[in-house]
C-alpha cells in the first residue's frame, strides 16, 4: 500500500471510529494511533447459552445415520445472547447498541450459562463405508491409528486405520464399520461435503466473525470451519480452525491458555492486569478474575 | 450489514504503519514495543526462507487462507532443518497422499490468538519456574518450559517431542510466526 493510501485509510479509520462513537486516540506508552474499536460484550441472560449451537434433525438415510440440509435449505441458528440493560453502576466497556441496550460485562453471580457450546459438537462417526470406498475387503493387517492423534479422542474406543482420506473405524475382523473424514483427505478444497455427514448451524455472531455468510454456505466437522457452495456442497475454502474449547462465566478458564494471546486490535483495551485477565479463543474474548481464575465476561470483537 | 472491525483494525494498522513505524505494548504496562509486520500471517510466511517447507504445507492442505483472515493465530513453525531432521519420514508426509496427516500435524503447531515470544517469556515469569500451557488447534496443548534464565524456551507436545525456538518471530498484522528446531508431533503416529 502506498504510503498516501496509508494515510488516506487512517483518515477513513478515524471517520469509522467517530461514526462509531469514538475517535482514536493516541496509545499511551508508545505514541502509535491505537484504533479505538467499537467492541459489544455479550450477557448471556438467564436460559440463553452463548453462543450455542443447533444441530440440525437427523433422518436416516441409506448408508448413513445422518443426513445433511438440502441445497439452499434455510438453517435454525442461535444468534448473539439477550443483552441485559446496564446497571447504573456497571463499567461501560461497549456502545450503546442499535437495540437500545448498552452491552457490557455482567455481574458474574449473573451468569451462569455456558458460554461456548462449539465444545458439544464431538466428532462424528459416520456408520456405514465411505462411498468412494471398497470395503468389501477386509483391512487386517493395516497399521492403527489412535483417533486422538487425529485431533479426535472423543470418538468411540476400536481399531481406526486411515484409508484414502478417510479415518476408518473397523472390526476386529477388519471391517469397516464407520468413518470420519478428514481435513486435507476426504474434506479437501474442491471434494463435495459428504452427503452423509451433520450439517450445524453455527451461533450467528460466530458465523459473522468468520465471515462464513448464509449457514448453507458453510460447514463444520471436527474444529474446522469449510466454505462450501450452498448449490453443490463443494469445499470452496478452509475458512477457519477453532479450539471448541469450553469457555463457561463462573466456571474456570480451560486448560491451555497460560500466555496472554489477544489479537493485536485489542491488546491495548484488554492488557491483563490486577483486576482481570484476558484471553481469546474462537472469535471471543474472554475476561477472567485473576483472584478466583473463573471466566466472569466474554467479548464480541464484531459490532452488529 | 455487520462491520468487519478486525479487518477494518487490520487495515487501519497497515495505514498507519504507512504513517510511521507502528507498535503496540504487551500485557504490561513497561513491555517494549513490537514491530509489527504489514502483511497477513500467510504472506509473511511466504517472505521467510528457512520456513519454506511449513509455508508450502499450509498451502497443500489449504490452510493458508485460514491465516490470510481476520482471525488471529499464532504459529509454532518448524524450520526447513526440522522437517529434513524428519529424514524419510518428513519426506513421505509431505506427499500429496498423506495430505490428511500433514493438516493433522500443522494443527499441532496452530495456537488460537496472537501471541509474542516476549508474551511466553512474561507468563513463564509469571509462573515463576513452573510449566505453562498452550492449546493447539489439534486439540492438544503445548507445554511451555524455560525461558531466559533456563537456556531458552522449551515446548514439550503432548507426545513427549520437543523444539527450542530457532529465531525471532514474524509479527503480522493477523498473528504470528514463532519459528521452533523441531517438529513438535511424532508424525507417525502412535497406534492405536
Amino acid at each position: 500500500m502506498g504510503r498516501l493510501a496509508s494515510c488516506a485509510a487512517v483518515a477513513a479509520c478515524a471517520a469509522v471510529a467517530a461514526l462509531a462513537g469514538r475517535g482514536t486516540t493516541a496509545a499511551p506508552h508508545t505514541g502509535a494511533v491505537a484504533p479505538e474499536v467499537p467492541v459489544s460484550i455479550g450477557i448471556p441472560a438467564s436460559g440463553h447459552p452463548l453462543p450455542g449451537v443447533a444441530d440440525l434433525p437427523l433422518s436416516t438415510g441409506a448408508d448413513a445415520t445422518r443426513v445433511p440440509m438440502q441445497a439452499g435449505e434455510a438453517l435454525p441458528t442461535q444468534d448473539s445472547p439477550s443483552l441485559e440493560p446496564l446497571p447504573t453502576d456497571e463499567p461501560l466497556l461497549g456502545d450503546r447498541a442499535r437495540d437500545g441496550h448498552r452491552r457490557s460485562l455482567a455481574r458474574t453471580s449473573s451468569l451462569q450459562q455456558p458460554l461456548a457450546s462449539l465444545a458439544d459438537m464431538q466428532p462424528d462417526l459416520i456408520a456405514g463405508c465411505p462411498q468412494s470406498l471398497d470395503c468389501t475387503r477386509s483391512a487386517t493387517g493395516a497399521r492403527a491409528w489412535a483417533p486422538g492423534w487425529w485431533g479426535m479422542a472423543e470418538l468411540p474406543s476400536g481399531l481406526y486405520q486411515y484409508r484414502s482420506g478417510y479415518l476408518l473405524s473397523t472390526n476386529d475382523g477388519g471391517l469397516v464399520r464407520g468413518y470420519v473424514p478428514l481435513l486435507g483427505g476426504a474434506l479437501s478444497v474442491g471434494s463435495v461435503w459428504p452427503v452423509t455427514y451433520r450439517q450445524r448451524a453455527l451461533p450467528g455472531y460466530v458465523a459473522r466473525y468468520f465471515d462464513l455468510g448464509a449457514p448453507s454456505a458453510y460447514r463444520y466437522a471436527n474444529q474446522v470451519l469449510y466454505r462450501v457452495d450452498p448449490q453443490d456442497r463443494i469445499i470452496t475454502s478452509v475458512a477457519a480452525l477453532l479450539t471448541g474449547d469450553r469457555f463457561e462465566v463462573g466456571r474456570p478458564l480451560p486448560e491451555g491458555y497460560d500466555v496472554y494471546n489477544l489479537p493485536l486490535a485489542y491488546r491495548e483495551r484488554f492488557r491483563d492486569g490486577p483486576q482481570a485477565r484476558y484471553r481469546y479463543s474462537d472469535g471471543y474474548i474472554y475476561r477472567i478474575d485473576p483472584a478466583t481464575g473463573l471466566v466472569n465476561g466474554a467479548i464480541e470483537m464484531l459490532s452488529t | 450489514m455487520p462491520c468487519r472491525v478486525p479487518a477494518l483494525v487490520a487495515l487501519c494498522l497497515l495505514a498507519v504503519g504507512g504513517c510511521r513505524s507502528e507498535s503496540t505494548p504487551a500485557q504490561e504496562s513497561d513491555a517494549a514495543p513490537l514491530t509489527i509486520g504489514h502483511e497477513t500471517l500467510v504472506a509473511e510466511l511466504a517472505g521467510v526462507p528457512d520456513l519454506a517447507i511449513v509455508a508450502a504445507a499450509l498451502d497443500d492442505v489449504a490452510l493458508a487462507p485460514v491465516f490470510d483472515g481476520a482471525a488471529s493465530y499464532t504459529i509454532l513453525a518448524p524450520t526447513d532443518a526440522a522437517f529434513a531432521a524428519l529424514g524419510q519420514a518428513g519426506t513421505d508426509l509431505r506427499a500429496a497422499r498423506n495430505r490428511p496427516q500433514m493438516a493433522a500435524v500443522l494443527r499441532d503447531h496452530v495456537l488460537p490468538g496472537f501471541t509474542t515470544i516476549e508474551d511466553i517469556e512474561g507468563a513463564l515469569a509469571a509462573a515463576d519456574g513452573a510449566p505453562i500451557e498452550v492449546q493447539t488447534m489439534g486439540d492438544h496443548t503445548v507445554t511451555i518450559t524455560g525461558g531466559q534464565d533456563a537456556g531458552g524456551i522449551l515446548f514439550t507436545s503432548v507426545d513427549g517431542t520437543t523444539a527450542r525456538l530457532a529465531g525471532p518471530a514474524h509479527l503480522a498484522s493477523n498473528g504470528v510466526a514463532i519459528p521452533i528446531d523441531a517438529v513438535l508431533k511424532d508424525v507417525q503416529g502412535p497406534s492405536g
